[in-house]
């Protein structure tokens, strides 16, 4: 049956509370955020769309975040758990076994997007930025954790180790979210920050939201040039992931 | 017999008593609405006008302004030239928490701290005004000074304190957020439970 | 329909030639190699024993002939499909037990086969009656939707057994099959398998250290160490490889005259007191000797000479070569059992009444 491994995966994630945890756990920090983030807004402390932005851009983290936790055992943690050997004499070829796993993931992702949209047009109330915080969030979000998915899954297949790879994917992550989340905007206004803006995709994805939802340029000529890096970006990750899932082979004994 | 998953069952019922306190609150946030206590709204008198050599700082807003955390309230003052030559320098406020006892940050309080006055001729007067956010709840003081750019040996000019008393802005439900915040965690955490507590009873774990 | 018809052609042409077939296989990872130069022949529908110590490379032929790992030089083929070109045709038709099976615990045993069968794309309705089937051969219906994460390791086994057999297979790889199982358990999985052999016509490729369980089902065996085949063929054939003198046990009555005579056997033996009026004595027949003509004209021998010195005969045995002396002989491992001392004493492991040995 096509997709059977993508099906048994969806299902194994929220059986074993897995993908279920995640999900209720995103919730729950994204009612903090957005309960903290309205509370200012009576303050008049922040614009509503820096709210929006902020929210955002945890929506898009938490997303990524996910996905590279889950994909960094989407291989190894099938040969720790001895079930690949099995999974590997069916017909079902390496590199179905590795898109099934990346279409489950992406799924997770989905879900998880689906449950931030009420809290998108909430704290975007009163603004003409419900339909566009919507959007872009969904769009950027989908984008990176299909990228980080499919690099951290090639880790995984590789490493044959989920603390290996998932230390690795997190590093990668890490290195690409700093900017975002920890530079004051003076440090990338220097020639290196700018450079490090410019080829660092979460950084496109980032400043495009700003972009959209602090600076109201909502259209996506305008954001084409953030748009752009973010998707070959992904694109280079998928064909990494295909050329590396050619074949798979199990551990030797040792 | 089927020994059930014993952690799994206390998580499970966790999730499950969560899930109903959740539903409950939002339907009672539904039901009676979100509530807020405002304060009374800012009052404002005038105040009388100190002077400090040539130069004169007179609050034409009221010395007391009374306002709730959140509003924004206008602060305005005159800056009288009441000598015989030219004089320019920067006028800028500076509030200070009364209780805490301590000057505050205007970072968030006010976006212009200082009017930089070039030349304010003889016998000139020129309008003041700041737009200062009340953010937290408290009694302050407000002192309007003036520094003058020919004399930065003297003490600054001050004009007549002004008292300011904010008001805590109590909204437990701002945008009417609560009933999301509570009820998408409820729901998920109700559907979730559901779907593998009938699980549970189709395999046997639970009886 | 015509899909149907290559379907059922390229059955019947694996039932044919379901054998495997090796020419010089050979493994190496980095620092060492698992297994060098291998040839193999199983015939279709044998019952191949695979032995070899912990590390002998068992497990990594095992997985070069599934496909599961490439081999580094040699050949081989499965069922005629080359295990390197033809990987993903052998495994559709073939199945494996690997010695440590894994299982998805959100999964009950029903669901585990059924995802089986779908990735094998069997389709649905086949799929679960298949299942069902299975588990009731395996003695795990009653538990069938119970979680996997529940099972013991018996059962755990035994749902490796039956996800093995869920795409019908041809040919089965078995990694110690009936580890962890109690005995009723090993009796019924031997038994699964012989069925198999004996109605289905499958070639069973069994790879354990429990050589009585080799020994009963297989009639052809093949010992490997550090990577090397040692020796392959029958038993009957392995027995004349080692080189294991055959032995015929007589036991005699215990009198003064009869203790004077086994002195001067003029055979190569031993003797013990079994007690209770007995003395046993071991006569090691010259190898070349140990075809069955030869043994027979020793048996005659022996009694021939028992009757001239008047040696009672209580009873004569010619016990066949186990399978452990041949697979210690040629692997070189220590001991027959003989030289390994219990710190029990015969009689406290009801062995015998009383033993002294003579000489």
């Amino acid at each position: 049956m096509a997709f059977q491994l993508y099906k048994s995966e969806v299902s194994g994630s929220f059986y074993s509370w897995r993908g279920a945890a995640w999900i209720v756990a995103a919730s729950m920090i994204f009612s903090l955020v957005a309960y903290l983030l309205l509370t200012d807004k009576e303050l008049s402390l922040l614009d509503q769309g820096e709210m929006l932005f902020t929210l955002g851009e945890i929506i898009i983290s938490l997303g990524i975040i996910m996905a590279t936790t889950s994909a960094s055992s989407a291989i190894s943690a099938e040969i720790e758990s001895g079930t690949f050997e099995s999974l590997l004499l069916t017909p079902i070829t390496a590199r179905q076994i590795a898109f099934q796993k990346l279409l489950s993931i992406v799924t997770t992702w989905l879900l998880l997007y689906v449950v931030s949209i009420p809290y998108l047009v909430a704290v975007s109330s009163g603004t003409n930025l419900s339909i566009s915080a919507v959007f872009y969030v969904g769009l950027y979000g989908t984008l990176l954790v299909i990228a980080f998915s499919s690099l951290t899954i090639t880790f995984s297949s590789k490493l044959k180790s989920s603390k290996n790879s998932v230390m690795i994917s997190l590093m990668i992550l890490l290195i690409m979210l700093a900017p975002s989340l920890f530079f004051a905007t003076s440090l990338k206004k220097t020639g290196f920050g700018t450079a490090i803006e410019d080829i660092n995709p979460v950084s496109h994805a980032m400043n495009s939201l700003d972009s959209v939802l602090v600076d109201n340029q909502q259209t996506l000529p305008e954001q084409a040039i953030h748009i752009l890096p973010v998707v070959i970006f992904t694109i280079v990750c998928l064909l990494i992931l295909t050329n590396y899932t050619r074949r798979f082979e199990v551990k030797p004994i040792e | 017999m089927i020994k059930t998953g014993h952690g799994f069952l206390i998580w499970t019922t966790i999730f499950r008593l969560l899930a109903i306190v959740m539903i409950a609150i939002s339907a009672l946030l539904i039901v009676t609405g979100s509530y807020s206590i405002m304060a009374l709204g800012a009052t404002s008198q005038s105040s009388t006008t100190p002077s400090g050599g040539n130069i004169m700082l007179e609050v034409t807003s009221q010395p007391q302004i009374h306002g709730v955390a959140g509003q924004i309230i206008k602060v305005e003052a005159k800056i009288t030239n009441t000598g015989s030559s030219s004089a320019g320098g920067i006028a800028y406020i500076s509030i200070v928490d009364l209780i805490g006892k301590v000057p505050i940050d205007l970072e968030d309080w006010s976006a212009e701290k200082g009017l930089y006055i070039p030349t304010i001729q003889p016998g000139q007067s020129l309008p003041l005004e700041w737009n200062i956010r009340l953010v937290k709840a408290g009694s302050y003081t407000v002192d309007i000074l003036f520094n003058k750019d020919s004399d930065l040996s003297s003490p600054p000019v001050s004009s007549p304190k002004i008292f300011m008393d904010v008001q805590p802005k109590l909204n437990l439900n701002p945008e009417n957020i609560l009933p999301v915040a509570f009820g998408v965690p409820a729901v998920l955490l109700a559907a979730l439970g559901s779907i593998n507590y009938a699980r549970g009873r189709r395999t046997g774990v639970y009886r | 329909m015509a899909a149907a018809n290559t379907e059922s052609l390229h059955r019947s042409q694996i039932k044919s030639n379901n054998g495997i077939v090796t020419s010089n296989l050979s493994k190496a990872y980095r620092d060492f190699k698992a297994v060098n130069s291998l040839t193999l022949n199983v015939e279709p529908e044998d019952i191949f024993g695979f032995l070899g110590p912990n590390g002998a490379g068992k497990t990594t032929t095992i997985r070069m002939l599934c496909g599961l790992v490439l081999p580094s030089s040699g050949t081989g083929k499965v069922a005629g499909f080359d295990i390197v070109k033809d990987s993903v045709k052998i495994r559709s038709i073939v199945g494996l037990l690997p010695e440590s099976s894994g299982f998805y615990g959100w999964m009950n045993a029903q669901e585990h086969l059924v995802h089986f069968a779908l990735l094998y794309k069997i389709e649905p309705h086949i799929a679960k009656k298949r299942a069902q089937d299975l588990l009731e051969k395996v003695g795990l219906a009653e538990k069938a939707h119970v979680p996997i994460s529940y099972y013991s390791r018996g059962m755990r086994q035994r749902l490796g057994l039956a996800r093995t057999l869920i795409n019908d297979p041809k040919i089965i790889f078995l990694d110690e099959p009936t580890l962890g199982l109690d005995p009723s358990g090993q009796l019924q999985i031997r038994k699964i398998l012989l069925e198999l052999n004996r109605e289905k016509g499958v070639t069973i490729f069994l790879s354990s250290h429990t050589l009585s369980e080799v020994s009963s089902l297989c009639n052809k065996i093949a010992i490997l160490d550090r990577g090397t085949l040692l020796a392959q063929g029958s038993i009957g054939e392995l027995r004349k490889r080692a080189g294991i003198s055959q032995k015929i046990l007589v036991r005699v009555t215990d009198t003064p005259e009869a203790r004077q005579q086994l002195l001067n056997l003029p055979f190569p033996s031993s003797t013990t007191n079994e007690g209770a009026g007995l003395i046993s004595v071991k006569i090691n027949t010259p190898i070349e000797s140990s075809n069955k003509n030869s043994a027979n004209y020793d048996i005659n021998d022996i009694i021939d000479f028992c009757m001239k010195k008047g040696l009672q005969i209580y009873d004569i045995q010619r016990p066949e070569i186990s399978l452990e002396e041949i697979f210690f002989k040629m692997t070189g491992l220590p001991p027959t059992l003989e030289s390994i001392d219990s710190p029990f004493s015969e009689e406290e492991r009801g062995m015998k009444s009383k033993g002294a040995r003579l000489h």
